[in-house]
């Protein structure tokens, strides 16, 4: 507790002189209890959301340091970089000074060796820097955050259970490096990986180094038998299953090309299994039973190139082979632009996953099921004009919700996501089945 | 023990209260208490002010036929909670009354209420600086001099050092 009473401080003098100047009555109300385990309880519920306030909570005493600094309030640490859009407001550069001090003052602790070690079960980061480079915040350096951000990871990993992650994808193999090397495989249940800055020179360094990123995520494969979760949101480009299933990478002519049987349809599109890279790169007979839950974003085409609905379904059936024990599943999929100024179209997936023709894939298991920011339109026949489904949302219409359940005869939740009217804004319907 | 059905509680200034034992069936002092010593007229529950031992007996009534499992003790503050509308009068709560709750449910080994308390408590911390949180509880022992001093929150320098 304290370390007995001092004489008199600058600001007692200060507080004195206050009161004889205006009268103000400056009285302690004393109202926090002295039981060190109520505080550290309350101590606990702060860290559990904001790493910023524990921070806060440890400058305030003495006494409350050494609290803030006991083992039990640091199972999680949640450093977000709530980066400014609006050059002139205050309030977001606030929120961006105090996130960018917190990642320093973690750093720091873990450099000093005062942060508990092996206690950090959960760690949570997020930097979501704006497209547009010139709204990056004047005193942003990618490198320096990154080294901050990479030492405190390297200190927690060992103790690791959850790991949540989004940010820009020159992160990406060394984020991925420095988790693999010192995670314990069995103990880490849940990974989000998400790099989504989405600018034409990232997307270019993601697809010239996909081979060097597959490696990187390779190194997850000890994980995999462990994991509960696993949400992948990346912005791989131009693999094909055979690469997906194999890790290795196709010749250009060796690409299937539009008129091959294998796309029976005939569509000028090739779908991206961006996601799907790297962890996904299993042995076809691979088996993680542990896996429950399941998020998958970006899952696009492109026009331009050869689509095939075979291989959707052949990424279908690499699921529910390799994860049988899958009780949630949600497919995001997103509009992106690409550098060579082709659009991508993320709504085949929905079609292709509830096509009525010929064999289709079944999830027997899957309890749970988000279809977000997908569409159900264009040219993909099988579906639309069978069913008259118009759009995402007709999805928790009744006829909808009958080809939800051919899919996943055991879903008892359905929930859409979809963007609708002027302001494109984001509509959520949830159904129970 | 009179009546195993019900339970009295003595507060700090005598005070008691006599409510059945299954409301209490959350708290790990009253089930070992019972386990023990249940052939005792009373129990005691010295800190606590029969204000707030009221208010402990409200939450436990309201959730008595609850069906969740039992929380750990302590419970796990990751784990995500929704707030139940029930409870609702603990939110509007001035701090100094809160706190006296948290500690009462500290006492009784009550973890459903001691995580409904903190959180709320978390939630009233949420955001702010040193100096607001100074002014919002005052903690007894606060020596100034610490304060002042402890100014770790710096830039982030080169391979993550702090550069003050």
């Amino acid at each position: 507790m304290a370390d007995g009473k001092r004489s008199t401080s600058p600001t007692q003098m200060a507080r004195s002189i206050l009161r004889r100047l205006s009268g103000i009555s400056i009285h302690r109300k004393g109202i926090f209890p002295e039981t060190a385990d109520v505080v550290l309880r309350i101590f606990e519920h702060v860290a559990a959301t904001s790493t910023a306030d524990t921070l806060a909570l440890a400058r305030v005493c003495r006494s409350w340091r050494q609290l803030a600094f006991g083992v039990s309030v640091w199972r999680s640490i949640n450093l977000p970089m709530s980066v400014p859009t609006k050059p002139r407001d205050v309030r977001q550069a606030r929120a961006w000074n105090c996130d960018h001090e917190t990642l320093a003052a973690v750093a720091n602790h873990v450099r000093s060796g005062r942060l508990p070690r092996g206690v950090t079960t959960s760690l949570t980061f997020y930097a979501g820097l704006p497209e547009e480079e010139d709204l990056w915040p004047a005193c942003w350096d990618n490198e320096k955050i990154k080294n901050a951000f990479m030492t405190v990871l390297a200190y927690v990993a060992p103790g690791l259970r959850k790991f949540e992650f989004e940010a820009g994808v020159a992160w990406q193999a060394e984020v991925v490096e420095t988790l693999c090397a010192g995670a314990t495989p069995g103990r880490l249940t849940e990974v989000t990986l998400s790099f989504r800055d989405a600018t034409d020179e990232c997307l270019a360094t993601v697809t010239e180094e996909t081979p060097a990123i597959q490696r990187k995520l390779a190194l997850l494969h000890p994980f995999l038998p462990a994991l509960e979760t696993l949400r992948v949101d990346w912005p791989l480009d131009r693999l094909t299953v055979r690469e997906l299933l194999t890790g290795e990478r196709l010749a250009p002519e060796e690409v299937p090309q539009a008129d091959r049987p294998e796309n029976p349809f005939g569509y000028p599109y090739c779908f991206h299994v961006a996601p799907l890279a790297g962890p996904f790169v299993l042995p076809p007979t691979a088996v993680y039973p542990n896996l429950q839950s399941l998020r998958l974003a970006d899952f696009s085409v492109s026009e331009g190139e050869e689509f095939s609905l075979t291989r959707y379904d052949t990424v279908y059936q690499l699921f529910a082979t390799a994860f049988p024990g899958l009780k949630e599943l949600e497919l995001d999929a997103r509009w992106r632009r690409h550098p060579g100024g082709f659009r991508t179209f993320p709504f085949v997936y929905l079609d292709v996953l509830l096509r009525e023709d010929g064999e289709f894939i079944r999830f027997p298991g899957v309890e749970r099921v988000v279809l977000a920011r997908g569409k159900l339109e264009g040219d993909i026949k099988p579906v639309t004009e069978v069913k008259g489904l118009k759009d995402e949302r007709s999805l928790v219409q009744p006829e909808g919700v009958k080809m939800v359940m051919r899919k996943f005869p055991a879903a008892r939740s359905l929930e859409v996501r979809w963007r609708e009217g002027v302001s494109r804004k984001l509509k959520v319907k949830r159904v129970n089945l | 023990m009179s009546d195993p059905a019900n339970i009295t509680l003595v507060t700090m200034d005598g005070t008691t209260f006599t409510v059945p034992s299954a409301y209490l069936h959350r708290s790990k002092l009253v089930q070992d208490w019972l386990r023990s010593e249940g052939d005792k007229q009373a129990m005691e529950v010295k800190h606590v002010t029969p204000f707030v031992l009221q208010g402990v007996l409200n939450f436990c009534e309201i959730h008595a036929e609850d069906t969740s499992e039992p929380l750990a003790d302590p419970a796990d503050p990751t784990k995500p909670f929704e707030a139940d509308p029930r409870d609702d009068a603990f939110r509007g709560m001035p701090d100094d009354q809160l706190l006296q709750f948290t500690m009462a449910a500290d006492i009784l080994q009550i973890p459903e209420l001691v995580r409904l308390t903190a959180q709320e408590m978390a939630s009233r911390i949420d955001g702010k600086s040193p100096d607001q949180i100074r002014a919002m509880f005052n903690p007894d022992d606060l020596a100034e001099e610490d304060v002042d001093s402890d100014n770790e929150m710096g830039e982030v320098g080169e391979e993550g050092a702090i550069s003050k």
